[in-house]
């Protein structure tokens, strides 16, 4: 059975890890545009994002290209795709 | 004392425990001879042989720190930078003088960030779920505490914790004091912090049979046992003349550290070994037992600690022993551990600067192995002189921290 992927529904849970895990960024300010480099986001935070997103989507981001995401928009499409594809099991 | 040694002055205090949330209220509860224990609320304690504790109630870190900065710290971490936070408010130093090469941090933990280990044990074992977060070593490594100050305050001079157990907080005291004596610091945040209400630090003190079923009643007939307590307790020690001239308020004087190790036997108490660590602060500060006029005992109330600590004190401190006030206010804010000295030197800075005893609550009767003139329930005044803080430690690593009232 193929799961229907809300790319506006990821998008929204996608934001609101960024907000909570960075707290310097006013509410309503992220779009598809931000770049991670503009939201001074380090390597670390970055390894934090991916636990984040891994424990939101029920996931495994350890293996594919998901750490190589430039702006928030890249990080939604690499999402969609990956929820997208076929989970093994 | 020489004329030209180095003197050490405590000009900062910031605590957080089951007796308080900062000095004030501490000191408050100190006064009024209260007793922070109460019922275990974090988990349910039907497996375990005891149900109650000395926890810090609703403690909101976020009340100070940003939401990220609370999100790297366990909580034993969170407890230091606050008080930390408390402390140096308190003592009035400026940016400079804390950016100073000269400024340390010295910090004193048993279990470190055992809660961040905890939560994640309980999803490898508990959940079968690998998946760490990514904070978990940083959050728990016991020299944290330490880290987080030195980001948060800028401070750059030598900065370390040190793990000796329930003596950790009068080792990292007693080296921060021997290091601004020396020259090698000018100031010093200083004491420690522990939070060991984790299931599995719960669980691992309740297989040893030493805490006690109700409360902690330090050397009393009807004691049963030790209660473990969680918090902080930070001192800022200044060297005096800089303290002085800039006019800061003085809590009380550093005068003596001695340290000792019992080789004896890992979790007996040993009263020659803690006896060796009582001398040895007594002669560091040049101190003769008859100017001793308090001592904040190690009182964990276990049948064997206070007993053998009964028989430290006489054998280190002779005749003089008979007319020296004693309490434990572990009977109050519980054992910290790695926290403890550093909670009891905050008590014991209420006797330095206000000449309030602290009170061992909880007492029921006397116990004539434990004979010395224990203030008792009570808060009592007296005018102090030197006063000593005891730490012995599992595994029989002995701390003793000499302060006397400044004047």
């Amino acid at each position: 059975m193929s799961e229907i992927i809300d790319t506006a529904d990821v998008t929204a849970r996608i934001t609101k890890i960024i907000n909570n895990q960075l707290d310097n960024i006013p509410e309503g300010s992220i779009t598809l545009e931000t770049s991670f480099e503009d939201l001074e986001v380090d390597s670390f935070a970055i390894v934090e994002m991916i636990f984040n997103l891994e424990e939101e989507f029920d996931i495994d981001l350890s293996h594919g290209n998901i750490q190589e995401f430039s702006t928030v928009g890249n990080l939604v499409d690499e999402l969609v795709t990956h929820l997208k594809s076929p989970r093994p099991g | 004392m020489t004329g030209n040694e180095r003197r050490v002055v405590i000009t900062g205090l910031g605590s957080i425990s089951a007796v308080g949330s900062n000095i004030a209220e501490a000191w408050q509860t100190f006064e009024n001879g209260g007793c922070g224990v109460t019922k275990i609320d974090n988990f349910d304690t039907s497996r375990l042989n005891f149900s109650n504790g000395a926890q810090v109630k609703n403690f909101d870190p976020e009340k100070t720190l940003a939401r990220s900065e609370v999100h790297q710290m366990d909580r034993f971490s969170q407890m230091a930078v606050v008080s930390a936070q408390e402390a140096v408010a308190d003592c009035g130093l400026d940016q400079d003088a804390l950016e100073g090469p000269k400024s340390g941090i010295i910090l004193g933990t048993a279990g470190g960030g055992q809660m961040a280990l905890d939560e994640g044990f309980l999803r490898i074992y508990g959940s079968d779920n690998s998946r760490l977060h990514p904070l978990t070593i940083p959050r728990f490594m016991p020299n944290a505490a330490v880290c987080q100050i030195s980001i948060k305050f800028g401070i750059t001079g030598p900065s370390f914790a040190v793990c000796t157990a329930c003596s950790s907080s009068n080792h990292a005291i007693g080296q921060a004091f021997h290091l601004i004596r020396s020259g090698s610091l000018d100031r010093a945040i200083t004491g420690g912090s522990d939070c060991p209400f984790s299931w599995g630090h719960l669980c691992a003190w309740n297989s040893m049979n030493v805490v006690s079923p109700d409360v902690c009643r330090p050397f009393a007939a009807g004691r049963n046992g030790m209660i473990l307590g969680e918090g902080a307790g930070i001192l800022v020690l200044e060297e005096e003349d800089a303290a002085r001239a800039r006019g800061a308020k003085i809590y009380g004087e550093v005068i003596g550290f001695g340290m000792s190790a019992d080789a004896h036997h890992l979790v007996k108490p040993f009263a020659e070994g803690a006896a060796r660590a009582i001398r040895f602060a007594l002669e560091d500060g040049k101190i003769n037992a008859d100017e001793v006029t308090y001592v904040n005992a190690h009182g964990t109330a276990t049948r064997i600690n206070d007993q053998e600590e009964t028989n430290a004190i006489r054998l280190a401190l002779g005749p003089a022993a008979e007319y020296i006030a004693v309490s434990s206010t572990k009977s109050a804010h519980g054992h910290g551990l790695g926290a403890a000295g550093a909670i009891e030197a905050v008590a014991t800075c209420i006797a330095l600067y206000k000449g309030v005893l602290p009170a061992t609550v909880n007492y029921d009767a006397p116990d004539p192995n434990c004979d010395l003139d224990i203030v008792v329930n009570e808060p009592r005044e007296a005018k102090v002189n030197v006063a000593l803080s005891n730490s012995f430690a599992f595994g029989g690593l002995n701390a003793v921290v000499a302060f006397r009232s400044y004047s």
